[in-house]
């Protein structure tokens, strides 16, 4: 049996535990009694996907549907893949330990660039030819979903169905619609004719795309009878969307080993790098109530010592106060602690750090994301040196001594006196802690500045900028070393070549599909571990397909250019993007949802608190 | 500080899938399943304070078990009976982990010092094996290196250490019922034993398996 030769040669691997299933939480069904088997791929490893909040959602969400079987299945580490492959054990999944190639669906969570190598080897690993086309049975369908999907264009020949935008509702949907046309006995072509009618379903098999002669798009056009855009699914009715009351425990130590529970969705900010920021408008949040019912349901069932509030900006809940004093209350009687990340720093008042210092005094970390006002009003994060200030002030009287500051380099309009603002704000921080700390022995300060390489992404008024070359980056990063003074400040980078290839891989069109193939054929896998990320194997696989990725990363892109995601709607209008591209090179500032409207493009339909 | 709680010995098995939960990664997860069972269990007093639970020895990755233990406290204000503790606990444990008995200790967990094991060779040619490790067992001397916890190694005469040895050859087999050091003063890892054997059988051998089935005092008791 194969769940007996998995559990033979799994201790041979680096932590078993991540392969053998059987954590607290974890669903078993009889499957005979099941109509759709699901296998929810998170294609990076176990560490990394059972910290994912999208899959603990989805997971509860099929398995509640009784006819419906949903399993995990993760990356195996390189060790574990060898011991797979000598043995010829097929990728699994942890529930039943059966071979996810005799399941329905197969199904990739997409969140971040640089697992698409990964998910070919999975699927490779599961038995599967690769490719779409090669796939010829009704079953398995591979479907993808998650923030890469809003331009999936690089991965179109692998993958069969993208689904776009939130998942609660088309995922349901999508296997109702399987599972009636599989009785049928319907083909592949014809379930995916009908699934292309569903809202949020993108088959980019149905999409031909045409060139022109400089490599640009020159026309989308779809066939079958599959919509010109697909537009993405919202959740109208945040407040009422299902939440797990119960997480699967992994026994070992994963990245984020805690109960979560999110408190909102979308951001009202429209910072302009932010690609999160915009591809999950509207802003709508979960009232107290149901809040404090999520956490108490979870921290009950689960058993976890700590919750953390999971949100791309906690401090944005129009009732944040109320939210956290009714939790407070709950937490300290049960001795949970209570982590609040995504904080903003321009609401950070000293209401909220005594909340959070009540639980944990973790440290402080703030994304000031540029060094000057000017820049800051490009990108329209919209804070002030004083606000920031008066933030690590507060912090600072509190008892804190560490500060973690994040910059980008390569932000459009970026100039050397830019990189020397963050030299001299960050040195203003330190001089602010001793100030504060005058005369008191043995205080001293720790402030690292981490800098990312800044990557354009899709549906962002970015969308259309260059990506700044190496020797721009390098450039930029040595002036801020040269301009800081103090060993207070500790500075750290980001791999220049992994932000290339983010930037190639979020912008790409079609042609890429055979570079991620050539590039998973010369070994690349698990990409985003910098002990497996190998660029000279990229490099050579871009060679080999005559794909130039400054094409994609370094190129300017103009208004009227038809993107490769063109017919992939977010709801945020082109208009508005160009709209707010033009502001940003003005340094002219947009408003935030909650000060009023600048008109996305977001329907009012979708239920955002602030929208209409 | 006033002692606040009422110590608890729980004795649990860990078989099946649970074999793979390693040592660090059982605190956690017992932790958890006392939340879960909520059992007002003694937590730490620190800045943030957590379920306070003692393992005494050790089971090696892989091993399955009978007879496992754990020390922790129970509210002195909020009391539940050992009984009650074992119950609850087992209603939310993951498979694999089930707690047997449950009681007011009445020795140090310092007193353990050996326990014994049921160890499997899983063989096409169970007679020839069996008589090997008869062999084997036989010698005057077995000369291993054993690792410290310094990170280095020691030669020691693993043939003083095995006590009451137990030879049975099955079907598909070969049994090896053995009592070895376990606790604070000298412990050996069963896996010790069977590398040193492995080391000079010749018999075709597919699989290992490792049963702790008692832990004894140093009167060769079971330990309680």
């Amino acid at each position: 049996m194969l769940k007996d030769k998995i559990q033979q040669i799994a201790l041979q691997a680096q932590k078993p535990a991540r392969y053998v299933g059987g954590e607290y939480g974890s669903v078993i069904k009889d499957k005979s009694k099941i109509d759709v088997r699901f296998a929810f791929c998170f294609p990076d490893t176990y560490d990394v996907g059972m910290s994912h909040l999208g899959m603990k959602i989805l997971y509860g969400l099929k398995n509640a549907r009784e006819n419906f079987w949903c399993e995990r299945v993760f990356a195996p580490e390189k060790d574990f893949e060898k011991l797979m492959r000598e043995n010829g054990i097929p990728l699994y999944a942890l529930e039943s330990m059966d071979p996810i190639k005799d399941f329905d669906f197969i199904g990739f969570t997409l969140q971040y660039e640089l697992c698409y190598t990964t998910v070919l080897n999975m699927l490779d690993l599961a038995g599967l030819p690769v490719r779409a086309k090669d796939r010829h049975g009704l079953y398995p369908i591979v479907v993808a979903g998650g923030p890469c999907v809003c331009n999936p264009e690089p991965l179109v020949d692998f993958i069969d169905i993208f689904i776009l935008g939130e998942g609660e509702e088309v995922n349901l949907e999508l296997m109702d619609l399987y599972n009636e046309m599989k009785k049928k006995g319907a083909s592949k072509e014809e379930f995916l004719i009908a699934a292309s009618k569903i809202g949020g379903i993108y088959v980019p098999s149905f999409y031909d795309v045409e060139y022109n002669d400089d490599k640009t798009v020159k026309a989308i056009t779809p066939k079958n009878g599959a919509p010109q855009k697909v537009t993405k699914r919202v959740i109208k009715d945040f407040d009422s969307v299902y939440y797990p009351e119960n997480f699967v425990i992994p026994f070992t130590d994963i990245v984020h080993d805690r109960a979560v529970v999110e408190v909102l969705r979308g951001c009202i900010r429209g910072c302009r790098f932010c690609q999160a920021g915009y591809i999950y408008r509207p802003f709508r949040e979960k009232s107290v109530d149901t809040i404090a019912k999520e956490t108490k349901a979870l921290c009950d069932n689960t058993g976890y010592e700590e919750v953390s509030l999971s949100s791309l900006s906690t401090s944005d809940h129009t009732k944040i106060n109320e939210m956290l004093n009714t939790l407070a209350d709950y937490t300290d009687k049960e001795q949970i602690s209570l982590a609040l990340p995504s904080l903003r720093i321009d609401n950070f008042s000293e209401e909220l750090l005594e909340k959070i210092q009540k639980v944990r005094k973790t440290g402080l970390t703030f994304a000031a994301e540029a060094g000057t006002q000017r820049l800051r009003d490009v990108i329209n994060k919209n804070i002030t040196e004083d606000e920031i200030l008066s933030t690590c002030k507060t912090a600072f009287e509190g008892g804190y001594n560490s500060v973690k500051l994040y910059f980008m380099l390569g932000l459009p309009t970026e100039t050397l006196e830019d990189i020397e603002g963050i030299a001299v704000l960050t040195q203003k921080i330190v001089d602010l802690f001793y100030e504060i700390n005058k005369g008191k022995k043995g205080k001293t300060v720790n402030i690292s500045i981490s800098t990312a390489t800044f990557v354009p992404k899709p549906h962002t008024p970015f969308e259309f900028e260059p990506q700044a070359t190496e020797e721009e980056i390098k450039e930029r990063q040595k002036h801020l070393l040269d301009c800081i003074s103090t060993r207070k400040i500790k500075c750290s980078y980001h791999n220049q070549n992994v932000s290339l290839l983010e930037a190639v891989l979020a912008r790409g069109d079609r042609k890429l599909c055979d570079v991620i193939y050539e590039a998973w054929r010369l070994g690349c896998n698990l990409d985003s571990w910098d002990e497996h990320f190998n660029f000279e194997l990229w490099q050579k696989a871009f060679e080999r397909c005559g794909v130039n990725p400054e094409f994609y990363a370094n190129r300017k892109r103009s208004f009227d250019e038809i993107m490769p995601w063109e017919h992939i709607d977010y709801m945020i209008s082109k208009e508005f993007l160009i709209r707010e591209n033009k502001k940003a090179r003005l340094a002219i500032t947009t408003r935030n949802c909650k000060e009023g409207c600048s008109g996305c493009g977001i329907k009012k339909e979708c239920g955002g608190v602030y929208c209409g | 500080m006033v002692k606040d709680y009422i110590d608890i010995r729980a004795v649990f098995s860990k078989e099946g899938r649970a074999v793979f939960i390693s040592h660090l990664d059982l605190m956690r997860t017992m932790q958890r399943a006392f939340k879960r069972a909520k059992i007002p269990v003694w937590h730490t007093k620190g800045y943030n304070p957590h379920v306070y639970i003692m393992f005494p020895l050790a089971l090696s990755l892989g091993a399955e078990s009978e007879c496992e233990i754990m020390d922790f406290g129970i509210n002195m204000d909020t009391p539940m009976t050992p009984q009650e503790v074992a119950d609850r606990l087992n209603s939310t444990l993951p498979q694999g982990l089930k707690v047997v008995r449950a009681y007011a200790p009445q020795t140090s967990h310092k007193l353990i010092s050996a326990a014994e094991y049921e160890i499997s060779f899983f063989s096409d040619e169970p007679v020839k094996l069996s008589e090997e490790l008869k062999n084997y067992l036989s010698q005057q001397e077995i000369p291993v290196e054993k690792k410290t916890k310094k990170g280095g190694v020691t030669a020691i005469n693993l043939k003083e250490h095995i006590k009451n040895p137990e030879v049975k050859a099955a079907d598909d087999r070969v049994l090896l019922k053995v009592a070895l050091p376990a606790g604070v003063e000298i412990n050996i890892n069963p896996q010790l034993l069977i590398d040193s054997f492995l080391s000079t059988s010749s018999a075709p051998i597919s699989n290992v398996s490792v049963k702790r089935t008692k832990i004894l005092d140093l009167n060769g008791n079971i330990f309680i």
